[in-house]
């Protein structure tokens, strides 16, 4: 092997450090005009009438499309709009400065509605009705349930029960959405700031009525997604369409205060807890709810579910039923965001340990080692099959590696001097992976390739990472590989870049194209040569002669012989599962509650570590937002729905100064997945470790001043730490 | 108004509304790898640097910057390209949307003679990554500025 | 994104006022920094914007006895001023980009209830020197911050710039979430500190009130008194009690009251 395992640095970076990606809004096309949407500024209201008749004579004012038209545009819905922000009509301009004029020209008559904002209020008999063909506010409601849990809580020594909130988190990916369509009377092509060109081919064609063959879809460079991007939304139908209809190219690029409304936002799943334990600490039942504020549509499906499924993490709890519910209420629709389900579920499990281990006085790393499932393949008592692994050794190697207790040591030295610091960590398994992925790969006549994946990497560096994959499996340079991404026209049909599948999904069947197109030139040959060759770094060889690639290539297409110079292969990935240790350090103001995150230590075992490089930097960059989940963001509403923290000023996303020294560390002695590469992905690991760990840390100091002080919702900010130590 | 501006060493003389921000006039002249990220001048991806200085170029009205010297991270000289170098070794950059307002802001720092890691944190504090967790490109900076 | 405007930039103070007087719709612009976002976000509107960035007459930094600071003085300018106090100010304005467009008259001007400036220019004592149709004033500080984004600027009135005398001690504390955040709460104290004993000292928040104030009560306690640790704790008292914190999302008056009282500590402990 001469490339998977090395800290390879990315070709992408050459288009990305000069400035030269092209991102959405680097789209220009000649006669290109401008499109914007007028969105409600109510949470909840009927849309009487919207008028157009100002708008339409402004100069530079091209259209204008509204609740009146019908398919497939789609405003307000119902003829109402559900949450602040939802678009109600839409207008086309000439310029990008004029557009914004214009929108103010649309005058909208509006009915408030009263809103639901809080899932209790949501979940009232009497409460307003987000979607009034729902008889109530409930839009899933699914019971997940194991073994025996009302026995083995009657059984249990203790019962603890409890809730822990996590709040409602904005993506902010630096790049605000944005689409680009165009339509020459022939191809509709559509660019779109997106994880999932080829949903959105599907949905555009389907909403056009034209062939999939006829309509293309690109995703260029993206900045950012973390899964806020991973469904199609209504805008880029409807920009497609105006294209389609103006004959024209329309390019939409949200404002970043429009994006926070419109773009779905994350996390906010509540956990309402009864667990039974033992007297010596095991976790005989896991049982409960969980919330999830799914906003005014249902958009993010199986978030709550996740969370319920994944509830008992790497532990061998062997009863249980939880709940997963989803309620509407009048905010911005939610969906995956960096973990999506998992962050939660560890979140919470993590949060039922250090419960129950006060309630029984035990050590919290005590109460883990007790419950640690020791055997795998482990089926979890909600079905769930855990592949690979082995959690106590990943355990105490990796708090060892990580200096647990050193720092334990050390925040008690340095409590002497009058510094509060506090001590976390966090143990977890997470589900990464699923569906099928595509991949096509080519063979060219001067003996490189051409890999056309169906991933949609949007920062992480697979173009690399498939590149040493390909280039272990064909044994060629990985000079002579060149990764495409993000194009309808390079392949029909995939799934996309997100719950950490890449590398597994996209790079086996990556390695299954090579290994067919081997097998093709293989053939080839035997029919050049006669008689079935061997190959080994780019060369066949039988009888004393040998062929390169390049040859058997050339000939192929001079008829000489026949074989696929093109293979596709569509690899089936089944869910696999990483998982580790994580350690955090804060530092505690115990005037003023401040929590400064100081150092951040990871030990994953993530399978094959194709490129260590690259994987630190999905460990770091995933490990900050769980720190800021921990102590920063927080989407805040009001009473009415008006989004308080609408905008990157008010909503704290950290800065360079705000962020830890990180320490990222693989396991020595890592335990494959089954598929081809052997990976089981990282992006979302470092994310679903953080917030548990630093909320551990921040309780752990807190506990310095105040024993006994428990921490059970996310944001913890500085006024709430002063407030639990009064 | 007709104004004129200096970009990474080339002259634009370029008629302009007064309301025109000056990244919409860079982008426009080319000069793509200056990205609007925000509309509260927060984010920090539309950074270049103005008469020797990093400023938010979503939050200067060109009319503002006329017969500027500016730099963006399209520009290319002996200390970018190491800075560029540096980036990609330490794996500085994921998704590149903040890149260039890091790479402008880092050539500030690394040309004014930055003397401490905490310099680094506070000269890039004002530009906003979702991805990396700053790390990486904290220790790229700091290495081209020889700490 | 920013809605129409005339714009009319002038070169001297004169043509500046001139303007300014004869159009109500008409606003300075210099920095830009508090004034663009605003325009871009639509919540202000102007007819007329005075581009007053290269009126050369407002440029001045002066250190003498008396330190002048003409409107125009960009907030880093200050970054590694001799005068301490200022430094320590600077620094903690916005963000490194920030503070190279933005300026103090902007910042005053604009009176924000959490501009830095503001704050710190009370704890300085400043005279505001301002420049309009009715020809020059001054006007002390304590009556130039009139309310949230109010101050004593007249119609066609702009701040010219600022004198004061370096406080032979002084301090700057501030709490924010996030480093370049605007404060949940402040405090700047300038104070001349003989043989132990407070000669004098002028303390302003952020967080106190719907505007920057002094808290007078605080100041006398101080005046006269020894700089020890229970005085400083009684300050720090006095204040919370002084103080009457608005209550918003960002923070609780309750909260920010225990703010304050932490951030009068810490500043007096820097003296």
């Amino acid at each position: 092997m001469k490339y998977v395992g090395r800290p390879i640095p990315r070709v992408e970076d050459e288009l990305i450090l000069r400035g030269k990606a092209t991102y959405v809004d680097d789209v220009e096309l000649p006669g290109m005009l401008y499109a914007g949407f007028v969105r409600s500024p109510y949470a909840h209201a009927r849309v009487l009438k919207v008028d157009f008749s100002d708008v339409l004579k402004t100069p530079g004012v091209v259209a204008a499309f509204g609740p009146g038209d019908g398919e497939p545009f789609s405003f307000a819905p119902g003829g109402k709009v559900r949450y602040q922000g939802e678009a109600v009509a839409m207008v086309v301009t000439r310029d990008r400065y004029v557009l914004y004029d214009a929108l103010e020209k649309v005058a909208v008559d509006y009915e408030p509605l009263p809103a639901v904002l809080d899932i209790n209020d949501a979940l009232r008999p009497d409460a307003p009705l987000v979607d009034e063909s729902l008889g109530n506010n409930v839009v899933h409601d699914k019971v997940y349930e194991g073994g025996d849990p009302d026995r083995a809580l009657k059984e249990a020594d203790v019962v603890v029960e409890g809730r822990f909130a996590t709040q409602r988190i904005i993506p902010s990916a630096m790049e605000p959405r944005g689409v680009v369509a165009a339509y020459d009377g022939d191809v509709l092509t559509i660019w779109s700031s997106t994880q999932v060109p080829f949903d959105v081919r599907k949905e555009v064609a389907k909403a056009l009525g034209l062939p999939l063959s006829r309509v293309r879809a690109i995703q260029p460079f993206v900045g950012g997604a973390f899964g806020s991007k991973l469904l199609v939304y209504p805008e880029e139908v409807w920009v497609a369409t105006a294209a389609y209809r103006l004959k024209a190219p329309v390019k939409w690029v949200a404002t970043r205060s429009e994006d926070f409304k419109t773009t779905t936002h994350g996390r906010a799943l509540t956990l309402e807890y009864k667990v039974g334990a033992s007297r010596d600490g095991r976790i005989l039942a896991v049982t409960g709810t969980v919330y999830a504020d799914a906003g005014a549509y249902y958009w993010g499906e199986g978030l709550a579910d996740t969370a319920a499924q994944m509830l008992p993490g790497p532990y061998d709890i062997r009863h249980g039923r939880v709940r997963a519910v989803a309620v509407l209420t009048n905010k911005t629709p939610l969906s995956a965001y960096r973990g999506a389900g998992r962050p939660e579920a560890t979140l919470f499990i993590e949060r039922i340990m250090d419960h129950v281990a006060d309630v029984l006085g035990m050590d919290r790393v005590e109460i883990r080692g007790r419950n640690l499932i020791r055997q795998l393949p482990y089926r979890n008592v909600f079905g769930i099959t855990y592949d690979t692994g082995d959690y106590p050794t990943a355990f105490e190697r990796g708090l060892e590696r990580l200096g647990y207790r050193d720092l334990k040591r050390w925040a008690d030295e340095e409590a002497k001097r009058g510094r509060i610091i506090g001590v976390g960590f966090s143990v977890y398994v997470e589900i990464t992976t699923f569906g099928y992925e595509t991949a096509v790969l080519r063979a060219e006549r001067d003996g490189s390739f051409t890999l056309y994946t169906a991933l949609t990497p949007h920062g992480q560096g697979l173009a690399t990472a498939l590149a040493q994959v390909l280039a272990d499996e064909l044994e060629v340079p990985m000079e002579r590989i060149k990764v495409y991404w993000g194009d309808t026209a390079y392949v029909g049909d995939g799934i996309g870049t997100m719950g950490s599948r890449s590398i597994t999904a996209g790079g086996s069947a990556a390695i299954l194209a090579a290994r067919r197109l081997k097998e093709e030139l293989a053939k080839a040959t035997e029919k050049l040569l006669g008689c079935k060759p061997v190959y080994s770094g780019g060369i066949f060889q039988c009888g004393g002669n040998s062929v390169t690639i390049e040859e058997v290539v050339k000939a192929v297409y001079r008829g000489k012989a026949e074989a696929q110079l093109t293979v596709e292969a569509i690899y089936r990935a089944d869910a696999t599962f990483p998982f580790g240790v994580h350690v955090a350090a804060v530092e505690l103001d115990p005037e003023t509650g401040f929590v400064r995150p100081l150092l951040y230590r990871s030990y994953d075992d993530v399978g094959v570590v194709v490129n260590p490089l690259l994987a630190a930097g999905q460990a770091i960059g995933g490990a900050l937002q769980g720190i800021a989940q921990a102590l920063y963001e927080e989407a805040v509403y009001d009473e009415s729905g008006n989004l308080l923290t609408p905008n990157l000023a008010f909503y704290y996303v950290p800065t360079a100064a705000e962020a830890p020294r990180y320490e990222v560390h693989f396991a020595d002695e890592p335990h494959p997945s089954k598929h081809p590469t052997g990976t089981k992905g990282i992006g979302e690991a470092a994310t679903i470790a953080s917030t548990p760990a630093v909320v551990m840390a921040v309780e752990d100091a807190m506990r310095r001043l105040k024993p006994g002080v428990r921490i059970d919702e996310t944001p913890i900010t500085p006024e709430d730490v002063w407030r639990h130590l009064r | 108004m007709k104004i004129a501006l200096r970009v990474n060493g080339v002259l634009h003389e370029v008629d302009v509304e007064p309301r025109k921000l000056l990244v919409h006039v860079l982008r426009e002249l080319g000069y793509k790898s200056v990205r609007v990220g925000c509309d509260t001048a927060t984010c920090g991806s539309c950074t270049v640097l103005m008469d020797g200085r990093p400023v938010k170029s979503c939050n200067v009205l060109a009319v503002q910057a006329d017969g500027a010297e500016i730099y963006t991270a399209d520009y290319s000289d002996e200390v970018m390209e190491k800075l560029r170098g540096a980036f990609r070794r330490h794996h500085a950059a994921q998704c590149g949307f903040c890149t260039s307002g890091m790479l402008t802001t880092a050539y500030y720092l690394v040309r004014r003679g930055v003397k401490s890691e905490e310099e680094v944190v506070e000269g890039l504090s004002g530009v906003l990554c979702r991805c990396t967790g700053y790390q990486n490109i904290i220790n790229a900076v700091k290495e081209v500025a020889g700490l | 994104m920013i809605p129409r405007f005339e714009y009319i930039r002038v070169s001297s103070l004169p043509e500046a006022v001139d303007v300014l007087s004869r159009r109500e719709d008409a606003a300075p612009l210099a920095g830009g920094q508090s004034l663009i976002p605003m325009l871009k976000l639509r919540v202000a509107s102007y007819g007329v914007l005075v581009g007053i960035g290269r009126v050369r007459e407002l440029r001045y930094l002066r250190y003498g006895d008396v330190v002048e600071v003409g409107a125009l003085v960009r907030h880093y300018e200050l970054e590694e001023s001799p005068c301490g106090f200022l430094r320590g100010v600077a620094v903690r304005i916005g963000d490194p980009q920030v503070r190279s467009l933005g300026t103090v008259g902007g910042s005053l001007a604009h009176a924000d209830p959490f501009g830095d400036w503001p704050a710190a220019m009370l704890a300085l004592g400043a005279v505001v020197k301002t420049a309009g149709p009715d020809g020059a004033r001054e006007v002390a500080i304590d009556d130039f911050v009139k309310g949230p984004y109010q101050t004593a600027l007249e119609r066609g009135e702009l701040v010219a710039g600022f004198e004061f005398r370096c406080p032979p001690r002084g301090a700057y504390v501030k709490f924010a979430r996030r480093h370049n955040d605007f404060a949940l709460a402040a405090v700047a104290v300038a104070a001349e500190v003989k043989e132990g004993h407070v000669l004098w000292a002028r303390v302003a928040a952020l967080g106190a009130a719907d505007r920057p104030v002094r808290l007078r009560k605080v100041e006398a306690l101080l005046t006269g008194a020894p700089l020890t640790a229970d005085v400083i704790a009684s300050a720090a008292e006095v204040a919370a009690r002084e103080a009457q914190p608005p209550a918003d999302f960002r923070a609780s008056a309750e909260y920010r009251r225990a703010l304050l009282s932490v951030a009068v500590k810490r500043a007096l402990g820097r003296l």
